[in-house]
């Protein structure tokens, strides 16, 4: 089985919401009987296969994220992903696939919530889930493996900060499909996002729209010894029913074995609010 | 003993922690309980909101509000905080319809008024 690697550092269980960095999960989540659009395309280059075998890949991503608000504090989304993948031979010559990988559905909960002032809040969710064995050959994982975390969020004026962890527990044999943190090992992921509001420097009765400048910090450690991190730069556009986003991500630490090392990340992604 | 007092340490700190979580999570929830069904006699009402931090966020109060029977118009300033609810002639919303709209849009009602 060839091992592929797509750096994907969107949490699978990712709620498409506002003041929400690219790559990093936030504890806000769209209001109750109200739908969130999230979607996401990334191009991800690698490097070389373990075995030699392929010299580099591309891979074009199409990242769908539906939530929907069951009540305040409680919201369902589900997470799929089509994808596009390039490898170079060594020996010559190029193949190309597509696929889907496995889809996610999971509950975030948000018990503690702490609204400082009109715009200041402090947040904290937990997220719980499970990715279904639905993706295409060998994208998919064949097994059902569940997952859970916690989203912590401050907004303090122009200020936002998100942290967030998930374990996910991968129970199938070990099929590797490419997809960093469905290995066949356990993964952790933890994510950290710094979100400046670039303008307006303060929200009037006005104000319609805002842009972000992001930064994250994307980690994903495999029990089997990988370990890998993306960080990079991104602006985020929020006006009242859609935004826009665009990251670059590059490795800062990749310390990779099993699969293929991660060379660049870039995303660009569309949010609705309905 | 330096053992224990660590123990002891970590311990008051979780129920610290405890303490502060479950006040704080009481607070945003119980944002709504004070505003009864009176009908709202006034064309229109204004409403404190905290925690509306960005645009996407506060186009869920917007929406909430507008799912009202009676509401024609929501104008927001999240600066202030302030939401200006505008209400059809023969409308008859109540305070907790309001209260309840800002609680299923997941922020914190501080303040209703009419003028």
């Amino acid at each position: 089985m060839r091992r592929k690697t797509a750096l994907v550092l969107l949490a699978a269980s990712a709620a498409a919401s506002a003041q929400e960095a690219t790559n990093t999960p936030a504890a806000t989540q769209p209001s109750q009987g109200k739908w969130t659009l999230r979607e996401k395309f990334q191009y991800v280059r690698s490097g070389a296969q373990p075995d030699g075998a392929v010299a580099g890949t591309e891979k074009v991503l199409a990242n769908t994220i539906v939530s929907y608000g069951l009540a305040r504090e409680w919201s369902l989304t589900l997470d799929w992903t089509a994808l596009a993948a390039f490898d170079d031979r060594d020996a010559g010559g190029s193949d190309r696939e597509y696929g889907l990988y496995d889809p996610a559905v999971s509950l975030k909960w948000r018990p503690f919530q702490w609204d400082l002032g009109p715009v200041d809040s402090v947040r904290l969710a937990f997220i719980g889930g499970l990715e279904l064995p639905l993706g295409t050959g060998e994208f998919s994982s064949h097994s059902w493996d569940p997952f859970a975390g916690a989203v912590f969020t401050a907004i303090l004026g122009r200020h936002g900060f998100n942290a967030a962890t998930q374990y996910k527990f991968n129970t199938g044999s070990g099929a590797a499909i490419g997809r960093a943190g469905d290995t066949g090992d356990d993964a952790l992921r933890y994510d950290l996002a710094y979100l400046f509001r670039l303008s307006p420097s303060a929200y009037t009765a006005d104000t319609t729209a805002a842009t972000y400048l992001t930064f994250e910090v994307n980690g994903l450690y495999e029990t089997g010894g990988d370990h890998e991190v993306i960080v990079g730069p991104g602006l985020l556009y929020e006006a009242r029913r859609f935004a826009l986003e665009a990251t670059l991500g590059l490795p800062l630490i990749r310390d990779v074995d099993h699969r293929q090392r991660t060379n660049l990340v870039l995303t660009a992604g569309v949010r609705f609010l309905f | 003993m330096h053992a224990n007092s660590t123990r002891t340490y970590l311990g008051i700190t979780v129920l610290a922690g405890a303490a502060f979580l479950a006040g704080c999570a009481t607070t945003a929830s119980t944002a709504h309980g004070n505003h009864g069904e009176e009908v709202i006699t006034t064309p229109t009402a204004t409403l404190v909101v905290h925690g509306m931090s960005c645009p996407l966020c506060a186009n869920n109060v917007d929406a909430q509000l507008m799912d009202i029977q009676g509401v024609r118009s929501v104008d927001l300033d999240m600066g202030s905080g302030e939401v200006k609810v505008s209400f059809e002639q023969g409308a008859a919303v109540t305070h907790a319809q309001l209260a309840r709209a800002i609680e299923r849009s997941g922020f914190t009602l501080v303040g209703l008024s009419t003028p």
